[in-house]
């Protein structure tokens, strides 16, 4: 599995993915990591299936002692049903995740990790040099729902928001908007269910200082990219299993 | 080590939770049947007196059969569940290895050493104890055959006793047949589930040796 630094002063954050071991109809994730000082965090660790490639990616940072925490921006299985096999080696992490999916992301093969039930209208995170911020992205797509922020980098990771269908070893980050769009305009108009939550989200966002945006699939938005990005979220209309 | 093992196990587990359910439902009919015969042999009076502590002894026989039929299946339970377990601690082991595998360039490798040893224990924790269970179930599939070893000579003094109760003998005789058929019955699916058991109990032997 491919790593690359995406930030680097005071911590670093490394963004996991392209893995050209993963087996064939699954889909691509992009897995991320906070490493300060004292602590590191895992956000959406992935999948059973990247399990083994990502803990290898990893110890090439960190040892398995040194991670101190876990984030499941929701409950879907390509973001954490690997938690079982994390937990042999993290048994004193902790699990920061939406309230409501504690009781499901238990049937992946949970036994000791303690929870950290983030609530509906969001929380910080210290981790030493770095404060993280989990804001709320209810519906987009999971009815509990988390992104994370960190001011100081800059860096918003926006789970499915961004994400985008791509081909093999694709870029690390968008190179031009404009043909990124037909590959991610589907994957939001299917997998986003709320206009309302939608726009929710972008008020939100907006308020942000943001140099990389940073979703779990796909490729990262950087600069003036992520204002493209919202600007066209805006406008596009999403929930469109249902006709009218 | 292998998962496969465990599939082996889950199977087993559910055969024998099967044949038992086969063995209580037969148990329940002796002991249905011992009821009729008790009623014949009252109604048949001084002829069938010497009928009457068989018929006790069928239903306590039965009843016997039905407490270890419960005990035994909360035990086949329990293995399935540790079969479970069990293919989770291996499949999480393998996982495991192919890291220290494929990680061997990695600066912190060595930080996954401990888990890797800790997990291999759980895995042989898994393995003794499901040991365990498997012995605990054949010792009481044992206690079944024990308890119907003696249906044989019970059903041939059945038929000795059936046969004086002169108008009710014929009566009689048929509870007899069915006693030893039964038993026949219940004797095989106890039978066919320990030879299971003792093929998994022997697969796992084999395994924790290699």
């Amino acid at each position: 599995m491919k790593a690359t630094k995406i930030y680097d002063k005071q911590y670093q954050w490394y963004m996991f993915g392209r893995d050209p071991g993963k087996k064939e109809g699954i889909i691509d994730t992009n897995q991320y990591m906070i490493k300060t000082d004292s602590r590191t965090i895992l956000l959406d660790p992935g999948g059973i299936e990247v399990f083994a490639s990502m803990l290898t990616a990893v110890l090439h940072y960190v040892s398995v002692e040194d991670i101190t925490d876990l984030f499941a921006s929701h409950q879907d299985p390509d973001i954490i049903s690997s938690l079982g096999l994390w937990e042999e080696a993290l048994p004193h992490a902790k699990l920061h995740t939406p309230w409501i999916w504690e009781g499901f992301i238990r049937h992946f093969g949970s036994k000791n990790i303690t929870f950290a039930p983030i609530a509906d209208e969001g929380g910080t995170l210290d981790l030493g040099d770095a404060q993280l911020q989990f804001i709320p992205a209810h519906y987009l797509h999971a009815s509990g729902n988390f992104h994370v922020y960190d001011a100081e980098a800059k860096i918003l990771m926006s789970g499915d928001v961004g994400a985008a269908l791509e081909a093999e070893g694709a870029p690390m980050y968008v190179e031009d908007f404009d043909e990124q769009i037909d590959k991610m305009k589907m994957f939001h108009q299917r997998w986003m269910p709320s206009n309302r939550a939608k726009q929710d989200w972008i008020n939100r966002v907006r308020q942000l200082d943001i140099e990389i945006m940073a979703p779990q699939h796909g490729r990262l938005f950087k600069g003036d990219d992520v204002k493209r990005f919202l600007d066209w979220f805006e406008e596009l209309e999403v929930g469109l299993a249902i006709p009218k | 080590m292998s998962s496969k093992n465990s599939e082996n196990i889950l199977i087993t587990a559910a055969t024998v939770t099967a044949e038992l359910s086969n063995v209580r439902k037969i148990a329940k009919e002796m002991s249905i049947a011992v009821m009729n015969a008790k009623a014949i042999s009252h109604r048949a009076g001084e002829a069938a007196l010497g009928f009457r502590p068989i018929t006790d002894f069928i239903d306590e026989m039965a009843q016997d059969v039905m407490q270890l039929v419960i005990k035994i299946s909360k035990e086949a339970f329990e293995l399935s569940q540790m079969a479970v377990e069990r293919t989770h601690i291996i499949n999480t082991e393998q996982q495991y290895n192919r890291v220290l595998a494929s990680g061997k360039d990695a600066r912190y490798i060595d930080s996954l050493k401990p888990v890797v040893n800790k997990i291999h224990r759980q895995y042989l924790v898994y393995q003794e104890t499901l040991q365990k269970n498997i012995v605990r179930l054949t010792l009481l599939l044992d206690d079944i055959q024990s308890s119907t070893k003696g249906s044989q000579v019970l059903s041939t003094t059945s038929r000795v006793e059936a046969s004086r109760a002169r108008n009710f003998s014929a009566s009689l005789e048929v509870v007899a047949d069915n006693l030893e058929q039964a038993t026949d019955k219940i004797r095989y699916h106890v039978k066919s589930s320990r030879n299971k058991l003792d093929n998994v109990l022997e697969i796992l032997k084999r395994e924790t040796i290699r």
